[in-house]
C-alpha cells in the first residue's frame, strides 16, 4: 500500500514536471520570430503543408496550445521540421534502442570497474593498489568524457589501431563509447564503495564473521558488500542523469544514430518538433529512473520509508 | 584593613589565569581551516596550480603569444609543434605611420590639402591597424594590455610549440585565450548561483511556514527537470537568428546569456543546504538579540544569518565551480555555447575532434585544450575535497 501512494505521488510530480516543461517549450517555440511558425522561407513545401494540417496554424494560440496538449498527450509528437519524411516518433523509435544499449552498457562498466576497485582498494587500505585506483579514481571524475573519448580515440583508434573510430551495429564499436561513459561514473562509485566498505568492515558483526570462521572472502563479499551497496545505490539516481547527458555528447563523437545525437542535431539545426519530443522522452525517462532507484533503495534497506 | 589571605592567594590565582589567558591567540573558524588545509598537500599543490593558472589567464594579453584568431591556411596550416619563433609586422606597419606623421607635420603650415590628406591617411591606418585584425574586438583594458606587450616584447612571439590549427591559428595562443572564458564562465556563473542560492534558501529558511512550504516544493519540482536538456533547448532558440539579432542590438551577447543561464540552473542544491542551516540557526540568542534591537526582518537574513552560513556555502562552491565549468564546455565542445570568435577549452576539443581523420591524427590539437581543462578540473576538485575536509566541524581538533 505504501508502495502504490509512493507511486501516485511520483507519478502526479511527473504529471507537474512535464506539464511545466512541455509550456515552457510551446511558448519558446512561438516566440520565435523568423522561426519555422512563420517564416515560410525556411521549410520545404511539403512540411509546411504538413505542418499546416497538423498545428492549425490560423487558429488563436490558446487553442493551438490545447490542440498540441492534446496531441501530446495521446503520445503524438508532430512532424520532424527538417526530415520531411520523418514523425518525430519515428526519429525518437529509432534512436531510443540505441542510446539504451549504449546507456545500460555504460552503466554496466561503471559498476563493476567501480565496485570492484573501491573493495580492493578498501580491503588493501592505504596500499599502492588504493592509491593508485583512488587517483584513477579522481583522475576519471576531473577529466570530461569528451576529453577522454578524443584522447582514446587518438590512442586506442589511430596509434594502436584496435577498434574502428566510428559507427555503430558490430561489438567492438561499442566497447570505446561505453567505456568513456561508465568512466567518471566508475570513479565516483569506486570512492562510494570505499568509503562504505571501510565505514562497515570496522563494525563487530564483521568481527563476529571471522571470528567463527568465515573466509575473508566470504566476509567481505558476503557481509561487508551488502552494508557499503547502500551510497552506492543513491547515487545511481545521479549516476542514470548523467549517463543520458553524457550519451549526448558520446553519440556525437562516435557517431552514434541514438537518440542523444538526434537531440543536438535537432537542437544545432533548430529542428523543434524533434527536440521538444526528446526532451519531454528524457524528462519521463530520468522520473522514472529516479522512481526505480527510489524503489530499489527502499528494498535494499527495509528502515528508508518511501515519500 | 588587609585583604583575607585566602582572597589573596585567590587574586594572585585569577591574576595569573588572566596572563596566561593573554599570551593565548584566539583561533577563528577561518584560521583554524587554513592551517587545516595547509597540512593537505595535495590540496596546497592543486591550490598552487590554480594561482598559476588564473594569474597565466589574468596576464594573457601582456605575455608574448602570437595571434589566436588570425588565419594563415596556406603556410602555416595543421603545422606539428615546432620551436620556430614568429615575428609580428606590427613594429614595421607602426613605423610606416610615424614616417607619415613626419611628412604631415613637416607639410603643416605649407601645404594644408597635403596635409589634411595625410592626416586621413594616418587615421584610416588608426582603423586598420594590426591589433584589430590580430585580436578578437579587445575592451580598452585588454586593447592597453596588448600594448604594454608590444611595447616590452616588440614583434617578438612565442613560437608554436602546441602546433597550429586547420586555419594556421597558433593552438598555444588559443588555449591561453580560451583559459579566460572558461574560467570567467566558472566565476560568474557560480556566483549567479551563489546569488540566487543563498537568498533563496535563507529567506525560505527564515519566513518558515506556508512560505517556506512553497518555495521548497517550487524547487523540489525544479529538482526533477532536466535542466542540462532545457538549456541545450533554450541556447538553440537564442542562437537562431530572430532572436539574437534583437538582443545584439540590446547589446547583450549570447554568451553573457550563456553564463548568467548556467548560474540560474546551480542554485538548487545550494538553497537547500542554506535553508537547512538557516532554520538550525533562527532561533540562536544572537538572532533575538538582533531582534531587540529592532532588525529588521532582511536585516536579520542577510547580517546575521547569511554570515554565519558562509562555510557551508564555501563547501559547496568548491563542488559547483568545476561542475560550471565542466557543463560550459560540454556544452561548447556540443556547439550550443561560445560561438567563434570567442574561444573556450570545451570549443578548442572539439575543434581538435573534428579534424581527425583516418589518414592522420592531429594529437596536438585534443591533447593540450583537453590536458588545461582536465588539470584544471581535477586541481579544483583536489581542492575542493581539501576545503571541505578543513571546514568539516566532524574532522575538528583532530
Amino acid at each position: 500500500m505504501n508502495v502504490f501512494i509512493f507511486l501516485l505521488k511520483r507519478f502526479g510530480l511527473m504529471i507537474v514536471t512535464v506539464w511545466i516543461v512541455f509550456t515552457v517549450s510551446f511558448f519558446l517555440m512561438r516566440q520565435i520570430p523568423g522561426g519555422p511558425f512563420n517564416g515560410e522561407r525556411v521549410l520545404s513545401e511539403a512540411v509546411r503543408a504538413r505542418l499546416e494540417a497538423r498545428y492549425n496554424l490560423d487558429a488563436p494560440i490558446s487553442e493551438q496550445y490545447f490542440t498540441h496538449l492534446y496531441n501530446t498527450i495521446q503520445l503524438d509528437f508532430g512532424p520532424s521540421f527538417k526530415m520531411q519524411d520523418f514523425t518525430v516518433n519515428e526519429v525518437l523509435a529509432q534512436g531510443f534502442p540505441v542510446s539504451a544499449a549504449l546507456g545500460i552498457l555504460g552503466m554496466v562498466f561503471a559498476v563493476t570497474i567501480g565496485m570492484t576497485s573501491g573493495v580492493i582498494s578498501a580491503v588493501h587500505r592505504n596500499s599502492v593498489y588504493d592509491y593508485s585506483f583512488m587517483l584513477l579514481a579522481t583522475l576519471g571524475i576531473a577529466i570530461p568524457n569528451f576529453v577522454l573519448a578524443a584522447m582514446l580515440i587518438v590512442i586506442f583508434v589511430f596509434n594502436l589501431q584496435l577498434f574502428p573510430a566510428a559507427g555503430w551495429g558490430d561489438i567492438s564499436q561499442i566497447i570505446l563509447p561505453a567505456f568513456c561513459l561508465g568512466a567518471p561514473f566508475a570513479g565516483y562509485i569506486a570512492r562510494l564503495t570505499r568509503t562504505g566498505m571501510l565505514e562497515v568492515l570496522g563494525n563487530d558483526y564483521i568481527r563476529t564473521a571471522y571470528a567463527k570462521g568465515l573466509s575473508p572472502g566470504t566476509v567481505v563479499l558476503k557481509h561487508g558488500l551488502r552494508g557499503a551497496l547502500l551510497p552506492v545505490v543513491s547515487y545511481l539516481g545521479p549516476a542514470i542523469a548523467g549517463i543520458l547527458t553524457g550519451s549526448l555528447v558520446l553519440e556525437r563523437i562516435f557517431v552514434i544514430p541514438g537518440m542523444g545525437s538526434h537531440f543536438i542535431e535537432a537542437a544545432i539545426q533548430r529542428d523543434y518538433t524533434l527536440a521538444m519530443g526528446a526532451l519531454l522522452t528524457y524528462t519521463v525517462l530520468l522520473f522514472v529512473m529516479n522512481t526505480l532507484v527510489d524503489l530499489a533503495y527502499s528494498i535494499i534497506d527495509p528502515r528508508v520509508r518511501l515519500e | 584593613m588587609s585583604i583575607p589571605d585566602h582572597h589573596q592567594s585567590e587574586l594572585e590565582r585569577l591574576t595569573k589565569i588572566l596572563e596566561q589567558a593573554r599570551g593565548v591567540q584566539g583561533v577563528s573558524l577561518w584560521a583554524d581551516a587554513w592551517k587545516r588545509l595547509k597540512r593537505n598537500k595535495a590540496a596546497m599543490f592543486s591550490l598552487w596550480i590554480l594561482v598559476g593558472i588564473v594569474t597565466l589567464a589574468l596576464l594573457t594579453p601582456v605575455l608574448p603569444l602570437q595571434s589566436p584568431i588570425y588565419q594563415d591556411v596556406k603556410n602555416r596550416e595543421l603545422l606539428p609543434p615546432q620551436g620556430e619563433s614568429f615575428l609580428f609586422d606590427i613594429q614595421a606597419y607602426e613605423a610606416e605611420t610615424t614616417l607619415l606623421e613626419k611628412q604631415a607635420s613637416a607639410v603643416q603650415s605649407k601645404d594644408t590639402d597635403e596635409y589634411a590628406r595625410l592626416r586621413l591617411r594616418i587615421e584610416e591606418r588608426e582603423q586598420t591597424h594590426p591589433i584589430e585584425l590580430y585580436w578578437n574586438n579587445p575592451g580598452i583594458f585588454v586593447k592597453s594590455m596588448i600594448k604594454i606587450r608590444l611595447v616590452i616584447f616588440g614583434d617578438y612571439c612565442f613560437p608554436s610549440v602546441f602546433g597550429t590549427d586547420k586555419l594556421g591559428r597558433d593552438v598555444l595562443s588559443r588555449v591561453f585565450w580560451g583559459s579566460r572564458v572558461s574560467l570567467a564562465c566558472g566565476f560568474i556563473a557560480t556566483f549567479v548561483s551563489l546569488l540566487i542560492g543563498v537568498s533563496y534558501g535563507a529567506i525560505s529558511g527564515y519566513m518558515g511556514g506556508w512560505v517556506d512550504n512553497i518555495m521548497m516544493r517550487i524547487v523540489d519540482v525544479f529538482y526533477s527537470i532536466p535542466f542540462i536538456f532545457i538549456v541545450i533547448f533554450i541556447m538553440s532558440f537564442l542562437s537562431s537568428p530572430g532572436i539574437r539579432e534583437p538582443l545584439d542590438n540590446y547589446g547583450i551577447e549570447q554568451i553573457h546569456v550563456f553564463f548568467l543561464l548556467i548560474g540560474a540552473i546551480y542554485w538548487l542544491t545550494m538553497a537547500r543546504v542554506v535553508r537547512g542551516q538557516v532554520i538550525s540557526l533562527k532561533n540562536e540568542q544572537f538572532i533575538e538579540a538582533a531582534k531587540t534591537i529592532g532588525a529588521t526582518r532582511m536585516q536579520i537574513v542577510f547580517r546575521h544569518l547569511v554570515p554565519n552560513v558562509m562555510g557551508i556555502v564555501i563547501v559547496y562552491l568548491t563542488l559547483t565551480i568545476p561542475a560550471v565549468i565542466r557543463f560550459e564546455a560540454f556544452l561548447s565542445f556540443l556547439g550550443l555555447g561560445v560561438n567563434a570568435p570567442d574561444i573556450s577549452w570545451g570549443l578548442l576539443v572539439n575543434e581538435g575532434v573534428q579534424v581527425i581523420t583516418i589518414v592522420k591524427s592531429y594529437w596536438w590539437m585534443i591533447v593540450f585544450s583537453g590536458m588545461a581543462l582536465a588539470m584544471t578540473l581535477f586541481a579544483l576538485n583536489f581542492l575542493g575535497d581539501g576545503v571541505r575536509d578543513a571546514l568539516d566541524p566532524k574532522l575538528k581538533n583532530k
